[in-house]
């Protein structure tokens, strides 16, 4: 065995505690989806399963979850001085060194999500009188993949660029919010469905790519080269709303995105300084504006699922959606300007909350304006469910 | 062999090594010496690959560390100064994982080594004291079977009787063929074991010798007078250092021992002795030298 496949195999003997608390995480959690779903469960775990999943399994945004958090552990390396020191000193090229560790890790993802959902149809075939189409769960599978495969690649981005856990798990919550933030805006189908877009759930992308640029029913940008009547993973699921060819070439598409992350990766982990591990970016647009960014993002994301939470439940129209966005906005914008005015002790504006309240202020023009454009959702399919 | 081309590293505005030159021919064990911030562990970090020259190269054996870091890296095991281990890992995985890399890496060697220590590995290594961690991982790099040692601060947290035991080893392993790089801040430390060293200082190699070709050139006298004699009794001798402790003085001088003594005599001392020079002492010299040449 050669030195890089034994470390590929040692790797994945170590993470494998891990994977085997993930696997049986998930197929108690796919077991619960399932039960839930097919056999009239109680009512609140229909509609978790309703809510969280209004277009693909619950298992996949499971799955996603994870392969966006596992590269924060495999690239930690990235983020301790100590740990790199072991690493970058061996007998390695670095960029092989990445790729081993991502390989192990989407070995890692694609285990924990495949036998469960093989698992699942075990399950549904167990029940009598289940008509079970072998057809549409075999095509999910190769779909589901390609997803984890562009998520954790995306994950490992992530990981790779930033200097510490910290900013890891920065990087990735404004990730996750700036694609929630643009998902909000530019399509409709999520609006009805805010409980599924929890940041680190990795739907963002997800309902972005497939339903966004894609689907056709959803006014993708891509609508016009795809045509077809519902987003790509309904086609997953039922195979006789799509043409042959029309699939394909939405697979193609994903699959080379997915896989073009990788050589873009390995170029990244080549150019890295060293020196720089473990430090926080001092950077301005790392602290003056991206911290800003995320704070207002996550205002407005926060204040667009209040809004539809509230319209929901019946208690405002759906049009304070915007209203509860701005809110949002001004609130965390105000906030951050008091606590840097505590924290100074202080009255009076420093350049780094100017360029807070600006930004704020951008996100919300853009919210704004983007907002208008946009037909604001329609609720009939919630209230069809409640 | 190690080659150490011109090599220059700024962070920033600083710059931290400048132009350092070195070529440490096997087998040897040469001591990079520094005070705390001189660039010892940056030098190190580079030799190692891990950090990229701004300027110049390392190569080993011919092989460039940045362009060929396999075939470079093969050849020697680096130790930093506070090792990375997983809080899970216990020593056979640490065995598993250097044999990855490292195909001559020999399980008896390391035992071999272990029981000379006295180390019980059977625990997790976490549980370890400081310095019993820094005795296996010691360990680990002697078992590596590479032919080169890279080692920061080595003997740091050790015990005298580790520190003992280790250094017996590594002058065991040189006798083998092996040759160790190590820094430290102490040049006390080294001394007796080391072939060479360098002192590095405001990331200059200020000083680059053999410790005989060091201490050449250079006698220490110890001496009581009756009463206590100030500094400038001394001046006409051109002292290189001199420490006075009420009426104890230490002096290093520069030239021929019995020729110093004699002029010594003339302070009549009560007690007059030549002490051997030690490498700190050297060291503190090139310091100081360096700090005059600056101004």
């Amino acid at each position: 065995m050669n030195a890089k496949r034994k470390f590929y195999v040692d790797q994945l003997k170590r993470i494998l505690p891990m994977t085997a608390i993930v696997l049986v995480f998930f197929l108690v959690f796919h077991f619960i989806e399932i039960s839930s779903s097919d056999y009239n469960w109680p009512k609140y775990g229909y509609l978790v399963v309703r809510y969280v999943s209004p277009t693909i399994s619950f298992l996949t945004y499971l799955g996603a979850s994870y392969a966006l958090l596992l590269p924060i552990y495999l690239f930690s390396y990235r983020h301790s001085r100590q740990k790199e020191d072991l690493l970058y000193s061996l007998p390695m090229r670095r960029r092989t060194l990445a790729f081993l560790e991502y390989l192990v890790g989407l070995t890692s993802v694609l285990i924990c999500f495949t036998i469960p959902y093989l698992f699942g149809i075990l399950m549904r075939l167990s029940v009598p009188h289940y008509a079970l189409f072998f057809g549409n769960f075999f095509s999910y599978l190769p779909v589901a993949w390609i997803l984890l495969v562009l998520v954790y690649s995306m994950g490992s981005v992530f990981s790779l660029v930033s200097r510490s856990v910290l900013e890891n798990i920065f990087v990735l919550l404004f990730s996750q919010l700036f694609f929630l933030l643009l998902s909000i805006l530019i399509d409709d189908s999520i609006k009805g469905s805010f409980l599924s877009f929890v940041p680190l759930t990795g739907i963002s992308y997800v309902t972005l790519i497939f339903d966004t640029l894609i689907g056709h029913s959803y006014q993708g940008v891509m609508a016009s080269a795809a045509p077809v009547d519902g987003p790509i993973l309904d086609l997953g699921i039922r195979p006789a709303n799509y043409d042959n060819w029309t699939f394909l070439g939405a697979f193609v598409f994903l699959v080379v995105l997915a896989f073009l992350i990788v050589p873009a990766l390995l170029f990244l982990v080549e150019r890295q300084k060293s020196e720089d591990t473990g430090r926080a970016s001092k950077s301005w647009l790392g602290l003056r504006l991206v911290l800003p960014l995320t704070f207002v993002m996550a205002m407005a994301c926060f204040g667009s699922s209040i809004g539809y939470g509230l319209a929901y439940a019946e208690y405002l129209d759906s049009s304070y959606h915007e209203s509860l966005m701005t809110i949002g906005v001004l609130l965390s914008a105000l906030a951050y300007l008091l606590l840097d005015m505590l924290r100074r002790k202080k009255i009076g504006f420093t350049w780094d909350s100017l360029v807070f309240l600006l930004v704020g202020l951008v996100v919300l023009s853009i919210s704004l304006l983007v907002s208008r454009q946009v037909n604001l959702a329609s609720f009939s399919d919630l209230n069809q469910i409640a | 062999m190690i080659k150490i081309d011109s090599v220059s590293k700024s962070f920033g505005d600083k710059l931290v090594l400048d132009g350092i030159n070195l070529t440490l021919k096997e087998p040897t064990i040469y001591g990079l010496v520094g005070i705390n911030g001189s660039g010892k562990s940056i030098l190190l970090r580079i030799i190692a690959g891990i950090y990229r020259p701004d300027q110049g190269r390392v190569t080993i054996d011919g092989e460039d560390v940045l362009q060929n870091p396999e075939k470079a890296k093969s050849s020697f095991f680096f130790l930093n100064d506070n090792p990375y281990y997983s809080p899970l890992w216990k020593a056979k995985d640490f065995v598993s994982f250097y044999s990855c890399f490292y195909p001559e890496f020999d399980k008896e060697e390391l035992n071999r080594v272990l029981n000379i220590l006295e180390l019980d590995v059977s625990h997790r290594i976490s549980t370890f004291s400081k310095g019993m961690k820094r005795q296996f991982f010691l360990a680990l790099a002697f078992a590596s079977g590479a032919k080169t040692l890279l080692f920061d601060e080595a003997f740091d947290g050790l015990d005298p009787l580790s520190r003992l035991k280790m250094k017996k080893i590594l002058v065991e392993k040189m006798e083998k063929g092996l040759t160790c790089l190590i820094s430290s801040h102490s040049l006390r430390e080294l001394e007796d074991i080391v072939d060479g060293f360098g002192l590095l200082d405001g990331g200059k190699l200020i000083d680059h010798k053999m410790v005989a070709e060091g201490k050449a050139p250079f006698v220490k006298f110890q001496l009581a007078a009756k009463e206590e004699l100030p500094e400038e009794a001394f001046s006409f001798l051109h002292p290189v250092s001199l420490k006075r402790n009420g009426k104890i003085v230490e002096i290093v001088l520069r030239g021929e021992a019995e020729e110093q003594r004699e002029k010594l005599e003339t302070l009549h001392p009560v007690f007059l002795e030549q002490v051997e020079i030690r490498l700190e002492d050297l060291f503190l010299i090139e310091v100081e030298k360096s700090k005059e040449e600056g101004k």
